[in-house]
């Protein structure tokens, strides 16, 4: 079962520039799901776009006043209501299995290889890798490619939001709470990050960037943040 | 019961001006919210050209950080509950009467204090300006960033007493539709022979009643945070900011639908009337209007689905927002199947209710990603958002509200308003409105955040284009004031029934006697 969706998901993610579109890449799994449902709600939705149009469009022109013209006094059919309340039913349906199905995904968070915090301060992210005993403040977040990393997203004041768009993430940091959530990079990089809730003046200011290394890179990058202590290897 | 000749006894004072104040004539004072809230709608609109001025170019300093942030806050609190609900309200007030033949509301002199809350809310709002600066935190106000130690100016506090002021009236004006619509037609007119206007007041009366109460309660909560040393909110001495965010969206959801309902009430009558033929599948529309009414109470937590929510909550408010997708697309279609078949005039009235249908769709389905969790954690918080809002708003409930103007124009004032200028305010509008709000879906694909005062280089192309279009867009609009001040002075004197009306007041003259009905009609 799992198998199927994940080719289904797959042959929709090819079929999706969605994000690509807009210039971003899908950098993880979670965001090649994203780009597919997206695009399967863009041709569902664009089908009923241009139907409406089209349908609109040839009244305007074939019904449109004449002198001579009587209108049709006909008050319903049911058939017809029933045909457009069923199938609307069965297109949403069409949405919600994968879209459940990729809710599912990205709310377990698989066996984590490395766990970032990510605090929300006005108006800088501070991240601090617990096991490491490392912390950067308004400085990239650097992670490791092909590993999975669980994201844990507080605030220390105000409710913030961490975004990722290339990842498909996005979490709102609420003082009080730990939003987890996780990232797998499918290969190195350095991908831009917002703070995506009004949190005060510099909210607008609040930018990140993720720089995405190879696991030897990012494993000698942890050394550098300990020169003379011996780092902890991720697996 | 005798009907007095004169149902409203206090026409009595001398001064015309003073006979407008303390009016309790349904008809005065639907004028009164229409022309207040249409005055606010121009401030909001002010609000937002300021912000769209801002935008026009990344690092802009026409607005400080902080201005920006009250120009955006002021400008959905003011479009929400300053301009478009009271002109829905408006519209209501004028119409529902007429349209169930009564003489007047159940409560007139409630229905005046509504009235009233409304600018004494906006003074309220809008002095907090001229104090320390109005509240600088979006008009959904989440604490922490609300509470007393992150906004310690007054701006907040006077946003909440003005939107308790503002809530009052529409608590009071939803207990006086519903108990008008309920009680108040006229003999012969079931619920079912009803006109479509008036069911969605109804809907929206209940929603009102229900929704609006809650407001007031986190509103006070938010209030006894910021002054009296309460925490509901704060999570340092136990209390909690999703508390607020769960209690605002359990209001401001329905409160979506209280000011898009109507305006689908005004679609459903203007639509027959120009096609020639009565609305497609009336029960549909209208029990459509009433699962909505239900539907809209089981959803709010799509407005949150990127916080700590549990995996079962998500999906819950996700199957169902997605099953709100359903009566809407009910009245879609049957809107077009109304006008197929019609022998279809073309008035400014029926272009701006032909231009809804084919607007608002795009924003009905713009939900349908935001529906999507996965999708929506991608989309929400950005300019995706804000597209969607701007279509069911503007491309919704705004042109709902010129298609009202140019529709019962006559009937209100015995004067018809020009056609002609009606025409290139309806061209101009939809262009510039398309070229504002739709490329907004793009930035928030890209990943452009919502109310930020500068923007990263990426996103200047689009946002020029918008910032532009939206002058334009403003401009337009005082073609619509001039429309309705020459009109009044100079316009065409309007006949009973202009436009071969199917519904009760196009039976009495344009404008009303002030007793609405010589004889209560009888619906056969």
């Amino acid at each position: 079962m799992m198998r199927l969706l994940g080719f289904l998901t797959a042959l929709l993610a090819q079929a999706g520039p969605a994000l690509a579109v807009a210039g971003l890449q899908n950098v993880t799994p979670i965001a090649d799901r994203v780009s597919g449902l997206y695009d399967l709600i863009f041709w569902i939705t664009f089908t009923i776009f241009v139907g409406v149009w089209a349908a609109l469009a040839y009244v305007l022109i074939r019904f449109r006043h004449r002198p001579d013209r009587e209108a049709q006094q006909f008050h319903g059919h049911a058939v017809l209501e029933l045909i457009w309340t069923v199938l609307p039913v069965l297109a949403l349906i069409a949405i919600a299995i994968p879209t459940y199905q990729t809710l599912r995904y990205m709310q377990n968070t698989p066996p984590s290889d490395l766990t970032v915090q990510v605090i929300g301060h006005q108006w800088y992210w501070e991240y601090q890798y617990p096991d490491e005993q490392i912390t950067l403040s308004n400085a990239d977040l650097v992670i490791p490619s092909n590993r999975i990393v669980k994201v844990l997203v507080q605030s220390v004041d105000v409710v913030h939001s961490w975004a990722v768009p290339e990842f498909g993430f996005k979490l709102d940091a609420v003082p009080g709470h730990i939003n987890e959530g996780w990232v797998y990079a499918k290969h190195p990089g350095v991908f831009d990050g917002y703070c995506m809730q009004l949190c005060g003046t510099l909210h607008a200011k609040m930018l990140t960037r993720v720089r995405v290394l190879e696991p030897a890179a990012f494993q000698a990058w942890l050394q550098q943040q300990h020169p003379g202590k011996k780092a902890n290897v991720i697996p | 019961m005798a009907i007095p000749a004169s149902a409203h006894p206090q026409d009595r004072a001398t001064l015309e001006w003073v006979r407008w104040l303390t009016t309790t004539d349904h008809k005065r004072i639907g004028i009164l919210y229409l022309a207040t809230g249409f005055l606010l709608f121009l401030v909001g609109g002010l609000f937002a050209l300021f912000i769209r001025a801002q935008l026009i170019r990344p690092e802009n300093t026409l607005l400080t950080p902080d201005q920006y942030n009250q120009f955006v806050t002021m400008h959905a609190t003011s479009m929400i509950f300053m301009a478009i609900i009271p002109m829905l309200i408006g519209v209501a007030n004028y119409m529902v009467p007429l349209l169930i033949g009564a003489r007047d509301v159940a409560f007139p002199r409630i229905n005046a204090i509504s009235y009233w809350l409304l600018p004494f809310g906006a003074l309220m709002m809008f002095s907090s300006f001229l104090i320390d600066g109005a509240s600088a935190n979006g008009w959904t106000q989440y604490p922490p960033l609300s509470g007393g130690f992150f906004s310690p100016g007054r701006g907040v506090d006077f946003w909440i007493f003005g939107l308790h002021l503002l809530g009052l009236s529409s608590i009071m004006g939803g207990v006086n539709f519903l108990v008008t619509i309920l009680n108040m037609r006229a003999p012969g007119m079931t619920l079912h022979r009803m006109p479509l206007f008036c069911w969605t007041v109804l809907v929206t009366s209940w929603l009102q009643v229900i929704a609006t109460p809650v407001l007031a309660g986190v509103l006070t909560m938010l209030l006894f945070d910021r002054n009296f040393g309460t925490s509901f909110f704060r999570p340092e001495q136990g209390g909690d900011p999703l508390l607020w965010q769960h209690l605002f969206w359990f209001y401001s959801h329905p409160a979506v639908y209280i000011m898009i309902v109507p305006a689908f009430g005004i679609i459903s009558e203007v639509l027959p009337v120009f096609a020639g033929k009565p609305i497609f599948g009336y029960l549909a529309v209208a029990y459509s209007s009433v699962a909505i009414g239900i539907l809209g109470f089981f959803v709010w937590a799509h407005h949150m689905f990127a916080t700590p929510l549990p995996a079962s909550v998500r999906t819950f408010f996700m199957f169902v927002t997605m099953l709100i997708a359903v009566p809407t697309g009910v009245k879609v279609f049957s809107w077009v199947a109304t006008l197929w078949g019609g022998n279809i005039r073309f008035t400014t009235a029926s272009l701006f209710a032909i231009a809804f249908v084919a607007f608002f769709l795009i924003g009905g389905l713009s939900g349908i990603f935001l529906a999507s969790v996965p999708v929506d954690i991608h989309l929400t918080h950005t300019y995706f958002v804000v597209a969607h809002i701007h279509y069911v708003l503007f491309a919704g409930s705004i042109l709902a509200i010129f298609a009202a103007l140019f529709y019962w124009f006559p009937k209100m004032t015995g004067r018809m308003l020009d056609e002609r200028l009606g025409k290139i305010h309806f061209w101009l509008t939809i262009v510039s409105m398309n070229v504002t709000f739709f490329p907004m879906h793009v930035l928030g694909i890209m990943g452009m955040p919502r109310r930020y005062y500068t923007y990263p280089a990426q996103f200047t192309g689009l946002n020029t284009m918008e910032s532009i279009a939206s002058f334009v867009l403003g401009a337009a609009q005082l073609m619509l004031v001039y429309n309705v001040f020459a009109s009044l002075r100079k316009g065409e004197k309007a006949p009973d029934d202009p436009w071969q009306g199917n519904t009760l007041e196009w039976t009495i003259s344009s404008p009303p006697p002030p007793h609405n009905f010589d004889e209560i009609p009888v619906v056969k």
